[in-house]
């Protein structure tokens, strides 16, 4: 009867057990295979916890597939990858920046995502973002956060010069006024911020403003262009900027984000995430409130084009050609650009607008600052991609050359004549 | 015999191969580079003869990088030559605090040279920069500068950063042979009459013409090398007005992935390079004789 018993109880364990580890046994995995991720949000301190979240998150949900973030920070990350694919050991999956998936696709390190990604998900993309990550016909890379530039300015800083800090300027002329007031009525106070340091960020701070003088700036289809009148009257502009003391020269970009957030400059072009970057450097815009009551933010002021136009300045994300596991890295990939948890934990708090546009209308509530506003509305529908090719990080010294004479005061059709000159021997197919 | 021949070979022989894996090797392979049009974005790589250096001869950044890399590695040699010594032979007097001002002096070449560059970047910067206030307040300029933004002023600051950074190399040198010179002959002069000058120019000179001499060379090679003084400030510009060599084969072969050409700039770089060593070694054996 005892024997009886004690069965019944082994009985009932086995089966409670049983039934206690069916569903880890259902998601184990008979083989797990692992990702290597190259991203920079791991290596920044503000981005690092919403990354790993995100990671996290995408394990839990996907047991089979292991992230292994590989952290690498932002200005050397182009150059490692470089080297890592000419090494044959590309990462499976990897964060980028505009032009990087040129770079990384001449060298035939990315896989063409055209074989992965459905068409609905394409769909929901902006066209002119999707080219920011194709290379020759294929798509390389996708959007992963919505970055371009908008024209942020200091509204408590044109109140005291005496301009509406309601009415920021639409076009290059009443921006040229603006800075005239605020030169004579401000001192100490730079009117613009305008990056002419020798970094390849520059020329993406510069792309907007040669949009707003040529309706097809520079190096657009196959054309070099550096000589073209529109082209001219913008670096005209530009030395006249300097000329009037308007803009610092040789500034780099944290400079400028320095002085825009001590109020000591008014216009500057940025990102969205300089909402964050802006209160990480003085904290007394934290709140939303103090930030939109002194910062605002529209599209770039139109210029003798006709259009506001503005530089796709993007994060991307693309797939190693030499990958492994192409299927795993795919639905990875697919998570970062648009699982809602992805957009909730990581690509908003990270300061960009999700690629997305069903991520944007589902996410409203947390898009709707007025400056995330302005992007959603405003900036991104207005953004078109830099010519960015394999041979950009050269070219882009040639043309912050170019910048630096004509900020400096060299004569400025010489000048553009010489640069013309250099990008011929880069870019010998190309048209002048 | 043959033993002690066989051990001596064995005993160098491991010192060769490190010198030979660390320093024969990838100057052989430079040179190979520098003869192939070896391109890491576009994956060429293939034989190429002297192409490389018809395009470099025919660059005009070559001849801006080789004025720069002359101008910067003797001018800022010759000035922190003048104040090394100044300094060499007041902290060679028997003044209050000597060991103190010894260390201090030492200061500007025990600070790590990226924050050298750093701290200097942020003097000149043009918003905020202490020498902008300086200059203001002593009304020798009206409004703040970008010293390091323009192509005349730049290289003077890196110039002045270089020197700022060497005093005290030749300091210490020139102290340490300020204390090796025989005091029976500088008294033998001072009851002969010499002044002061002729001492100097006369005894403690000739005295220390060795020591002169590999110092300054040493640092003339030290400049013609340097990156860490220049790339943290200027990164090579505005315009190329501080690009170096060091500089330009940095970013062709680490920003442009032109590996071909940044390789025939280091032979070419190697060549002055050479040609320093020559006299530097020169010099050490007369030393040593």
């Amino acid at each position: 009867m005892r024997r009886s018993v004690r069965s019944q109880v082994l009985v009932g364990l086995v089966v409670s057990l049983g039934v206690a580890l069916t569903p880890a046994l259902a998601a184990s995995c008979s083989r797990t295979v692992t990702l290597r991720f190259a991203n920079w949000a791991a290596a920044e301190a503000a981005t690092a916890k919403e990354v790993n979240a995100a990671i996290h998150t995408f394990e839990q949900q996907n047991p089979c597939i292991k992230i292994k973030s590989v952290a690498l920070p932002y200005n050397e990350m182009v150059n490692q990858l470089t080297v890592m694919a000419v090494g044959g050991n590309t990462p499976d999956v990897m964060e980028m920046s505009s032009g990087w998936p040129q770079v990384l696709a001449a060298q035939g390190a990315l896989a063409n995502l055209k074989a992965y990604a459905p068409a609905s998900l394409l769909k929901q993309n902006f066209p002119a973002m999707l080219q920011d990550g194709t290379y020759n016909g294929q798509l390389v890379a996708l959007p992963l956060s919505l970055t371009p530039h908008g024209f942020w300015y200091n509204k408590a800083l044109m109140a005291k010069a005496g301009l509406n800090p309601n009415k920021p300027p639409t076009t290059i002329a009443a921006l040229d006024h603006d800075m005239a007031v605020i030169k004579s009525k401000l001192p100490g106070v730079y009117p613009m911020g305008q990056m002419s340091d020798k970094a390849l960020y520059t020329m993406v701070e510069l792309w907007p403003w040669l949009q707003a003088y040529c309706p097809t700036p520079p190096m657009a289809n196959n054309h070099l262009g550096w000589t073209k009148a529109c082209t001219v009257k913008a670096f005209n502009w530009f030395q006249f900027l300097a000329k009037s003391g308007y803009i610092p020269i040789g500034n780099d970009i944290k400079a400028n984000r320095q002085l825009l957030a001590t109020n000591k400059m008014v216009f500057e072009i940025d990102g969205p995430y300089l909402r964050g970057i802006i209160s990480s450097i003085n904290p007394a815009y934290t709140s939303n409130a103090a930030f939109a009551k002194t910062f605002g933010v529209e599209k770039i002021p139109v210029g003798p084009s006709g259009v506001s136009r503005t530089a796709i300045d993007i994060h991307l994300i693309g797939m190693s050609k030499t990958t492994p596991h192409p299927h795993a890295a795919w639905k990875f990939i697919q998570f970062m650009v648009s699982s809602p948890a992805d957009v909730r934990d990581f690509l908003i708090p990270e300061g960009g607008i999700p690629p997305l546009k069903s991520s944007q209308a589902a996410f409203k509530s947390l898009l709707n600052q007025p400056y995330q506003q302005a992007w959603v509305k405003e900036i991104i529908p207005e953004a078109r991609p830099v010519p960015y090719n394999a041979a950009w990080d050269d070219a882009a010294n040639y043309m912050i050359d170019a910048l630096q004479s004509v900020l400096n005061g060299s004569n400025v059709k010489q000048t553009l004549g010489l640069l013309e000159d250099q990008l011929k021997r880069l870019y010998p197919s190309y048209q002048p | 015999m043959m033993r002690e021949r066989a051990f001596l070979i064995g005993t160098i022989f491991p010192a060769l191969a490190v010198i030979g894996f660390v320093v024969l090797y990838p100057l052989v392979r430079s040179v190979s580079f520098s003869l192939t049009n070896y391109n890491l974005i576009f994956g060429t790589h293939s034989f190429d003869g002297l192409q490389q250096f018809s395009s470099l001869f025919s660059d005009p950044t070559f001849y801006t990088a080789l004025l720069n890399t002359l101008l910067l590695s003797i001018g800022p040699m010759l000035a922190a030559f003048v104040l090394g010594f100044a300094q060499a032979l007041v902290l060679n007097q028997a003044i209050r605090a000597r060991s103190f001002f010894r260390g201090l002096a030492l200061l500007p070449w025990v600070i790590p040279q990226v924050v050298v560059a750093y701290l200097f970047r942020f003097m000149f910067n043009q918003s905020v920069g202490v020498v902008n206030v300086v200059l203001k307040g002593l009304g020798l300029i009206a409004h703040s500068l970008p010293w390091l933004a323009l192509p005349h002023s730049a290289p003077w600051v890196v110039g002045l950063i270089y020197a700022w950074n060497e005093v005290p190399f030749f300091m210490l040198m020139l102290l340490a042979g300020l204390q090796s010179l025989s005091g029976d002959v500088l008294e033998a002069a001072l009851v002969d009459g010499a002044t002061p000058v002729k001492q100097f120019f006369y005894i403690i000179v000739p005295g220390l013409r060795r020591i002169i001499t590999i110092s300054t060379v040493l640092i003339v090679i030290w400049n013609f090398n340097n990156f860490t003084l220049i790339w943290p400030t200027t990164h090579g510009g505005p315009v190329n007005a501080t690009t170096t060599f060091a500089v330009w084969v940095y970013v062709q072969a680490f920003e442009n992935f032109n590996i071909g050409y940044a390789a025939a700039i280091g032979v070419i770089w190697l060549i002055f390079l050479l040609v320093l060593t020559f006299f530097y070694l020169r010099a050490v054996s007369g030393s040593e004789q």
